[in-house]
């Protein structure tokens, strides 16, 4: 009987049987090589046996001729200890008398689902990147709100003012408005002096040694923006600035940054308080 | 013949929608009611008002009723503009100008938020946490070592050439902070590593689509871990007036954390200001970095600032200002969860957003 259906199946069709261009394989659940053959064949072998896992426990599956009519309770169904040595007396013990070859086959795929089940827990250990899904209307609303955010938080200007307070924190008096008009009268009467151009130098320590606060008229007020920083920390302006007056008062610990100092040069010195 | 003309019941509706005050009528003793002009300050009323007029079953005559009601509204509030503005910002008679609603003005209120006076609760606990060695010790005059911190930026696996021109830039931005390719490390060797070479925090940029996605930032060795979502990258030469030169900073850059109101928020900025080390005083022109809050979402800028005097040609007005010219990368940056203890300790959650119970209205924000 198990020839017969071997004959049939082989033949004409089964459905568990995947050709490729060099082996043909068999895609049975129980099918104990995965190739589709006499010996390795569920359906034509009324004596069979194999291992399989499931969810992560490996069991002993055993048909045999006597349940042949019993489809539902054709495979007798085993787990297998945790314990390697007495996992395999078991498989010895439940197929003693039965055929070399699957008594051969059935432990080395046991040995074989042991493999994979280390190396894919293995893998879990050790893949630190977890997949997580994106939803893409979230991430819509998300960039929206943001887009959002952005224009309500007015960078520029709120940076700017608190820059300015904390800058007004540290020198209060830098920030005494000034009437230029009266300080330009009191210089004429002062000599002016002159200076050869000062380059600005970027670095720091230089110009904290001095302990003075050096007001310098500025060229234009807003419109000269920013990529006159640059030029003006660097190098000399090639324009023909106005006669630029200096007024150099001593003061105590205020953290004082030369700005670049043109031309004629005025020096009032006051005693600090 | 068929009569077109329209049933009774309708005509009146009709007639109302198309005339000006709408005649009595005797069937729908709810239309009677709209036949009065709603009291204009009395919103309630036409609350109520509405709620009843939408018992009226038939379309046509409740549309019509219904317009009546909001043009009754709108006039009412034209006249009130009106009278608002020839009066001045402070009429009395049509009520004091208003600010519109923003959602800024509009948030709910939220229980940790520290109003300006400060909140000595909070500054004592502040006094204690994971930054203080770095953040508050540079202020305290010199007094204490101020930690210096020194941080590692570095990458998920296998990423893109834009996230590694990311972290570099931001390794050059962050005073004392060092780039390092990934190469497959596992975590667990990375962190080791940053801690026998006496790092502070470490940056762990994440990405997606070959962009870069998620910020991880965990402080050490005791520090919180912060995991950000990241987005709106821009390296420096996409900014739209890119710097010309590329000179390295010398001198550490001031720190502004802004609008971080709540607890949470003030740790979120504590954390990220940990990074940087503490300035030593205000400069007239110096770097800038950033970090500024809106809506909880944490926007990063950075600055060449320069404070600009007005000089004597200056309308006699002028203020001081301080001029500003964009450096660094941008980014942004939004909390997903904040957990105690540094990368792999496994400590538990101190915050972790939970889309749905927490975005359920618009108007709260946790930062």
């Amino acid at each position: 009987s198990d020839d017969l259906i071997w004959q049939i199946i082989n033949n004409s069709f089964c459905s568990f049987m995947t050709k490729t261009k060099t082996s043909k394989f068999c895609r049975n659940e129980y099918n104990l090589t995965g190739l589709c053959n006499r010996h390795s064949c569920p359906l034509a072998n009324s004596q069979y046996a194999t291992v399989r896992e499931e969810d992560g426990v490996i069991y002993l599956y055993m048909k045999v001729a006597e349940r042949a009519h019993l489809p539902a309770k054709m495979w007798e169904r085993v787990k297998l200890h945790r314990n390697y040595e007495r996992a395999i007396g078991q498989i010895k013990e439940k197929l003693i008398y039965w055929n070399n070859w699957i008594r051969r086959r059935v432990i080395a795929r046991f040995d074989r689902l042991l493999e994979v089940q280390k190396r894919s827990r293995r893998l879990v250990l050790t893949s630190e990147t977890k997949l997580v899904p994106l939803s893409r209307k979230v991430e819509r609303r998300e960039r929206r709100r943001e887009d959002k955010a952005l224009v309500r938080a007015g960078l520029e200007t709120a940076i700017e003012k608190e820059m300015l307070d904390r800058l007004r924190a540290a020198n209060p008096e830098e920030f005494v408005n000034v009437d230029r008009a009266a300080y330009e009268k009191a210089l004429q009467a002062v000599e002016v002096e002159d200076e050869e151009d000062d380059e600005e130098s970027e670095e720091e320590e230089e110009d904290e040694s001095e302990s003075e606060t050096e007001y310098v008229e500025d060229f234009d007020e807003s419109e000269e923006e920013i990529e006159d920083i640059q030029e003006q920390q660097e190098e000399g302006e090639e324009e023909e600035p106005p006669v630029r007056q200096k007024l150099t008062l001593s003061s105590r610990g205020a953290a004082a940054i030369a700005p670049p100092r043109k031309r004629a040069k005025v020096t009032v010195e006051y005693d600090s308080d | 013949a068929q009569t077109k003309t329209m049933p009774n019941k309708n005509k009146s509706a009709v007639n109302a929608s198309n005339s000006g005050p709408p005649r009595p009528d005797s069937n729908d003793n709810k239309k009677q009611k709209t036949n009065k002009k709603p009291k204009k300050d009395d919103a309630s009323s036409i609350v109520g008002l509405k709620q009843r007029l939408s018992s009226i079953r038939n379309k046509q005559r409740r549309q019509a009723a219904y317009q009546q009601v909001r043009q009754a509204e709108r006039k009412a509030k034209e006249a009130a503009v009106k009278l608002r503005r020839r009066n001045g910002a402070d009429n009395g008679a049509a009520g004091p100008a208003k600010e519109p609603h923003t959602l800024e003005s509009l948030r709910l209120p939220d229980a940790t938020m520290t109003g300006p006076a400060g909140d000595a609760e909070v500054d004592a606990e502040e006094a204690a946490d994971e930054f203080a060695d770095i953040l508050d010790a540079a202020g305290a005059g010199g007094e204490g070592q101020a930690r210096l911190p020194r941080l590692l930026v570095t990458h998920a696996d296998e990423v893109g050439r834009r996230t590694a021109a990311f972290c570099r830039c931001l390794a050059r931005t962050v005073p004392n902070a060092v780039f390092c390719r990934r190469r497959r490390l596992p975590l667990g060797r990375v962190l080791a590593a940053a801690k026998a070479k006496e790092f502070t925090a470490v940056m762990i940029i994440g990405e997606h689509d070959k962009k870069p996605c998620t910020a991880l930032l965990t402080h050490l060795p005791a520090g919180p871990t912060f995991a950000f979502r990241l987005s709106s990258v821009r390296l420096p030469r996409e900014l739209p007036r890119p710097p010309e030169d590329d000179k390295p900073e010398t001198v550490a850059p001031q720190v502004l954390c802004n609008r971080f109101h709540t607890r949470l928020g003030r740790r979120v900025a504590r954390g990220l200001a940990a990074i940087f080390p503490g300035a030593s005083g205000v400069r007239r022109h110096a770097r800038v970095v950033t970090f500024h809050n809106q809506r909880d979402y944490v926007f990063f800028r950075h600055h060449r600032y320069i404070l600009r005097q007005p000089g004597s040609g200056a309308k006699p007005g002028a203020k001081p200002r301080c001029a500003l010219q964009e450096v660094g990368p941008r980014f942004t940056l939004k909390l997903r969860s904040l957990q105690t203890g540094p990368l792999g300790a496994g400590g538990g959650y101190e915050w972790l957003h939970k889309r749905h119970e927490m975005d359920q209205s618009r108007r709260r924000f946790f930062l």
